[in-house]
């Protein structure tokens, strides 16, 4: 009884807050195949740690620890991680909607840089653009602040390359 | 494009992405009882499937042992072996797949204790790379109990087949074909479990270095 309480309540918080986790697919995921996987292995994964959730933290921190967890270290099977292949799709095909209206030279960038960032890089980048505070991501990630911070100079840096070439 | 901009953008372009994926109450119960297909996973299932096997066969051994059942497996190795050949043979063998078998077990427990916590992200790396790594040690040196024990037997049963064993230079010869047994799983087990897992500990390892950076 205790177990499907738990469980519709976890059903139920996880769908409200279901964004963070289509967000971390689409900045790891090349395709929506890759996507769809992700989103099903995060979701499992979330179930599996749901009893150790106590409240201590942020319900949305704890679940981009868990989603970003799963998007940088749980390995799939039989599957090698094609790393800087092919682009987003969605962010491909929102570009190719784009192409159009002739406006895609902005979210061509966006594509772009997120594809250059490697797996350490994106987690900081997607959880800097979800604007969360140094301290949060420091705890997220596992690093010193002042190391969150040096990794967003050199992110900026990166990023300044690619986006304004030459 | 300043960084301010680009966080305008991703705002934009999430909104987007959340909104094509949009799943309901149904989906996402129906999701979480799927099975899942990490690596991690995996190694769960597979370490339960050898805790089972290893058990049972264990088990197999010791029932042969005390129950002397040995002299009807005697009897069909056509007088390789008598019965307490057998039931030493039997007893290395119940012995070693029982320490296989609680080995896999704690493994199993370990993954199962980290799969329920929630660590930061450099952390869970660090221990994902720990299971891997434990993974390959112990696909590299469980089967060395077993593997090189059947290249002796079979230099048991080829030198000694038609004599009682005893002491001299058919014995070196044996021992001989046992280090080869030895020396030929130790290798190729390690080769199958670079194979297997090599790359994603290098991706790992890769991750952690540029934490530490």
């Amino acid at each position: 009884m205790q177990k499907s309480v738990s469980k519709q309540e976890f059903v139920q918080k996880v769908t409200e807050s279901q964004g963070i986790v289509h967000k971390v697919c689409g900045m790891y995921c090349d395709n929506e195949e890759d996507k769809k996987d992700l989103f099903q292995e995060i979701l499992i994964q979330l179930w599996k740690s749901y009893p150790s959730f106590r409240g201590d933290s942020k319900f949305s921190s704890w679940m981009y620890r868990i989603s970003l967890n799963v998007a940088i270290s749980n390995l799939r099977k039989s599957k090698t991680k094609k790393e800087d292949s092919t682009l987003p799709e969605t962010f491909d095909s929102i570009s190719r909607e784009s192409d159009e209206q002739s406006l895609n030279l902005e979210k061509g960038m966006l594509r772009n840089a997120i594809k250059q960032l490697n797996e350490i890089e994106k987690a900081v980048m997607v959880l800097y653009l979800e604007e969360k505070p140094n301290d949060e991501i420091a705890e997220i990630i596992g690093i010193t602040q002042n190391n969150v911070r040096v990794k967003m100079t050199r992110i900026r840096t990166k990023l300044k390359k690619i986006l304004n070439p030459g | 494009m300043e960084l301010e901009e680009l966080k305008i953008l991703w705002k934009e372009e999430a909104e987007k992405e959340v909104s094509a994926h949009i799943v309901n109450v149904d989906e996402v119960r129906g999701v979480i009882t799927r099975k899942s297909q990490s690596v991690i996973a995996d190694l769960k299932r597979k370490l339960k499937f050898k805790v089972v096997m290893t058990g049972i066969l264990s088990l197999f051994c010791f029932v042969t042992v005390l129950f002397d059942l040995t002299e009807a497996l005697s009897d069909g190795l056509m007088g390789f072996m008598n019965s307490s050949q057998v039931a030493i043979i039997y007893s290395i063998l119940g012995v070693s797949l029982i320490i296989i078998s609680i080995f896999n077990f704690f493994n199993h427990v370990r993954i199962t204790d980290f799969e329920r916590s929630v660590l930061p992200i450099k952390e869970t790396i660090h221990h994902v790379a720990k299971i891997i790594k434990g993974a390959m040690n112990l696909g590299t040196y469980s089967d060395l109990i077993v593997s090189p024990f059947i290249f002796g037997f079979v230099g048991y049963v080829f030198f000694f087949r038609d004599e009682v064993f005893q002491f001299d230079i058919r014995v070196l010869y044996v021992l001989f074909i046992y280090t080869i047994g030895l020396t030929f799983s130790y290798f190729s087990n390690k080769y199958a479990m670079k194979k297997r897992f090599g790359n994603d500990l290098d991706r790992l390892k890769g991750y952690l270095k540029e934490l530490e950076l």
